[in-house]
């Protein structure tokens, strides 16, 4: 029997050189287990593993990196890097190539010299040149969630097989962690992400200027409101969620559900002027806009609720304006109208005025030869008369049938052609008095005188039928325009006789009394009823139906007695009569009353 | 009108000669043919009016009385 053969020195110490380095691979797996064990910090759990891998390899640098989510010209993010003097080293950029192969192969790479190898081109990175690098992926999971890189052997060796498997080992061993420092920086982010979005959306509603409140679409419930809901609704918040959005905001046509169905198709309801309840004892009004919102699987309608109730009170306040304005345009045109009305009376009468005096100018002519040839005719006559009463005359003459005949014919004839021509005059007399053109000027008139031309021109509404009994008083005369005063005393005279149906008298009084003249008007006609009585002196009232007169007449004659300083009254008795008294100031005040 | 108004008035209260003239100029040169005693005449008249009238009439014949209406 022979026993193994001894081994040879260098057989020895090549076993106890693997040997060491298997003891001292385990003394880091064992080193790097007992810190994740011992719960050291993560980051820093990573920075060891790197420091490790680092020395124990004897490289340059070395790095974890992460995979990112995002796209990004790098997909990977380096999350520790050591240098073999303990520092952090010189950041540099893994390479796309590099990391392109990884991400393709996910298996470790080891490189000896990078310039020769022909997968790699362009690799070069002017802060740290990759001479050989060693680079296995980090997986959790069976994915890859990065990688643990180490660059520059800083031996002459370069990378060996056994680096490789070392350097995987520790990589499994930390890749379940590397995947945590990732999922938790995940997290961060993520949540970071949250709090940023529940910040937007409470800053977007909660403190928006409006008060909104969001309700299930399908449920009509209200789920959220913000803080302006409820100073708007006078409700809070906890009475509010839960109730029907037609419960709180009162709009018609939500009464009707089809009205809620039909925004899945128009998404977008507004309403006007909706009118909240009197919370808090003020009623409000708002304008309503509501909106069904999707995410996701939810519907929501959005309502918001703009306040306007100034906006309304405005509106009313216009309205009620608007109204009075109305009222009040209605009263000047009414005004206007009058005045338009009056004045083209007192037009109508002054052209009337000025037509009147030309005819009787142009009738004095004719007129003034008549009377002279009516009084010559009577004269002529009378001498004839007395030739043929004459002794020279045979008394056979005088007897002759038709003579006598004749000449009492031409002389009736001749005394009534005076009688009428005379009348003429009078009249034509009475109408230049009424007609009175110097009207601009004040004049001193006597009131008699006016009445007297003033009757001769309605004689023929009175005669045979009314009978006109004058008490002329003592008056003075008065300062006035004339033709004005006259235009009263033929408008109450006229009115008078109207008054009276059938036969009747008129009183014509005048007198003195304190300062003023007064001429009374008495009729014995059919009176006024009270009813009418304050309304006489309006403008346009009229009793004599349409198209009969204008209604202006006692209107105009209150207002030239107003315009003279004085008044027109009134008193009357139904079936008995009625009596108009024109008050006139004696002087001064028919200046007074102009200026008005 | 006027004319035969007034000639008929004086013809019968009175013994003048009266005649009468529709225009001043007609007047004129019946006055310069016979002189007369009294003039009636119109101011505002055809041709020239009475104060004319009673100038050229002036310069003419005798001076005579003259009534304007």
């Amino acid at each position: 029997m022979s026993e193994p053969p001894e081994p040879s020195l260098s057989e020895l110490q090549v076993e106890n050189a693997r040997l060491r380095r298997a003891v001292e691979e385990l003394s880091i797996l064992n080193g790097i287990s007992g810190a994740i064990s011992s719960m050291m910090s993560v980051n820093s759990i990573v920075e060891m593993i790197v420091q490790e891998s680092v020395k124990y390899l004897n490289v340059e640098q070395g790095a974890v990196m992460l995979l990112r989510n995002e796209e990004d010209t790098d997909p990977f993010r380096t999350v520790a890097r050591k240098a073999y003097s303990g520092s952090d080293a010189v950041p540099f950029r893994f390479g796309q190539q590099l990391t392109g192969w990884m991400l393709k192969n996910q298996k470790p790479l080891l490189i000896n010299d990078l310039q020769t190898d022909v997968r790699f081109r362009n690799v070069a990175s002017s802060d740290f040149p990759i001479q050989s690098l060693l680079s296995v992926p980090l997986k959790a999971k069976g994915e890859m969630v990065g990688l643990l890189n180490v660059f520059n052997k800083r031996s002459k060796e370069g990378f060996t097989e056994g680096d490789q498997r070392l350097l995987s080992i520790i990589a499994s061993q930390s890749a379940q962690i590397v995947e945590n420092v990732r999922l938790y920086e995940e997290l961060q982010r993520r949540s970071a992400d949250l709090r940023e979005s529940e910040a937007k959306y409470r800053a977007l509603t909660q403190d928006a200027g409006e008060a909104i409140l969001l309700a299930d679409f399908n449920s009509r419930r209200i789920l959220e409101v913000n803080d302006k809901v409820e100073p708007l609704m006078g409700l809070d918040k906890g009475v509010l969620r839960g109730r029907t959005l037609a419960d709180v905001i009162p709009v018609a046509e939500w009464k009707d559900e089809s009205t809620f169905e039909a925004m899945t198709y128009s998404g977008h309801l507004c309403y006007s002027n909706v009118k909240l309840g009197e919370a808090g004892g003020q009623t409000r009004f708002i304008d309503v806009s509501a909106t069904l919102v999707t995410y996701g699987e939810h519907k929501i309608i959005q309502a918001i609720c703009h306040d306007v109730t100034e906006r309304q009170k405005l509106a009313e306040h216009l309205c009620d304006h608007a109204e009075e304005l109305e009222r009040e345009v209605e009263a000047r045109t009414r005004d206007l109208r009058d005045s338009q009305t009056q004045l083209v009376q007192q037009e109508k009468m002054a052209a009337l005025g000025k037509l009147v005096a030309g005819i009787a100018h142009e009738m004095n002519t004719p007129i003034g030869t008549i009377t002279s040839n009516a009084d010559s005719l009577r004269r002529s006559l009378e001498k004839l008369g007395g030739i043929i009463g004459s002794k020279e005359v045979p008394e056979s003459v005088r007897k002759l049938r038709g003579l006598k005949q004749v000449q009492t014919v031409l002389e009736d004839i001749a005394r009534i052609n005076q009688l009428a021509s005379e009348r003429i005059i009078g009249i034509v007399s009475s109408l230049r008095n009424f007609a009175r053109l110097d009207e601009a000027e004040l004049k001193m008139a006597d009131l008699h005188e006016g009445l007297e031309s003033t009757l001769t021109l309605v004689h023929h509404e009175l005669k045979n039928r009314i009978q006109v009994v004058k008490e002329y008083g003592d008056i003075p005369s008065i300062s006035c325009h004339p033709n004005q005063i006259n235009q009263v005393f033929i408008n109450l005279l006229v009115n008078a006789s109207q008054a009276v149906r059938g036969e009747g008298t008129i009183t014509i009084k005048t007198f003195r009394e304190g300062d003023t003249v007064n001429v009374q008007f008495s009729d014995t006609g059919a009176g006024i009823p009270p009813e009418n009585l304050p309304r006489i002196f309006d403008p346009g009232f009229t009793t004599k139906g349409v198209g009969v007169g204008t209604g202006l007449g006692l209107s105009i004659c209150f207002k030239i007695a107003q315009d003279h300083g004085g008044r027109i009254d009134v008193e009357s008795t139904v079936g008995e009569g009625s009596t108009f008294t024109v008050r006139l100031p004696i002087s001064g005040s028919a200046e007074a009353g102009n200026s008005q | 009108m006027v004319l035969t108004s007034l000639r008929s008035f004086l013809m019968l209260e009175t013994e003048y000669d009266i005649a009468t003239y529709d225009s001043p100029s007609k007047a004129l040169e019946a006055i310069r043919e016979s002189p007369i005693d009294l003039v009636v005449s119109d101011y505002l008249m055809p041709g020239m009016n009475g104060i004319e009238f009673f100038c050229w009439r002036s310069r003419s014949s005798t001076p005579t009385r003259h009534v304007f209406s």
